[in-house]
């Protein structure tokens, strides 16, 4: 198990929920702000299957909207090992 | 790469973390946390940001006092991690607060104030598997 955590812009949170959600992944956002954007960002938190890292990141890549200028990254991934998972 | 840049000059990097994560080319390979007081937001962000750290802030709350705070995401590579450690305990220090708490066996409630120190900041460190960015 792993958990991706993606800092995307606010306006790309909506697509992209959405589009992990249809694949079949969860999704918690939490709102953030700074780093690569001075303006507010979104954290999603992706908990994943050790062998969906791979298609999470693929959906992610192809549900963010391509920026304008591509000195503007869209999306930041840290992909974090989970050691304990559950659903109660 | 380790040098201080002032906070004025920060607005030349209007994505700090991002650039200079690529201009060094190190790897990012570890995730920290760091709880940090409302009044050293400001301050360690930016600092870390200008040790060319990938910085994100979220809102929070929490501790004995259950006061607002932020947790700091940074994005790091292992042996930038001294650096990071010793900007936050330099930006974040202890203060003492009061709080209000009625005096014991008194007929009225009069209220005393009880110091209670607040800490400093809180680091959390969890090793990053894959890092990405688009």
């Amino acid at each position: 198990m792993k958990m991706i955590i993606a800092i995307i812009r606010d306006s790309d949170n909506e697509p992209v929920s959405q589009a992990l959600v249809t694949s079949g992944f969860r999704v918690t956002r939490v709102a953030s702000t700074g780093g690569f954007l001075r303006r507010g960002s979104s954290t999603l938190m992706i908990g994943v299957e050790d062998e969906k890292v791979e298609q999470a990141i693929q959906v992610l890549r192809e549900s963010t909207t391509p920026s304008e200028d591509p000195g503007v990254r869209r999306a930041t991934l840290f992909v974090l090992n989970v050691e304990h998972f559950s659903q109660i | 790469m380790t040098t201080f840049h002032s906070p004025e000059d920060n607005h030349q990097h209007p994505y700090p973390g991002v650039s200079h994560a690529q201009e060094g080319g190190l790897p990012i390979n570890l995730f920290m946390a760091v709880v940090v007081q409302l009044q050293d937001e400001r301050n360690t962000a930016r600092a870390l940001a200008n040790l060319g750290l990938i910085v994100i802030q979220l809102p929070s709350t929490g501790a004995f006092l259950g006061r607002r705070n932020v947790t700091l995401l940074v994005g790091l590579p292992e042996d930038r991690l001294d650096d990071a450690v010793r900007v936050i305990s330099e930006q974040c220090r202890q203060r003492v607060e009061y709080i209000s708490t009625p005096l014991e066996g008194a007929p009225l409630p009069i209220p005393i104030a009880t110091p209670i120190p607040v800490g400093g900041a809180t680091i959390i460190v969890i090793k990053v598997d894959r890092f990405e960015e688009f």
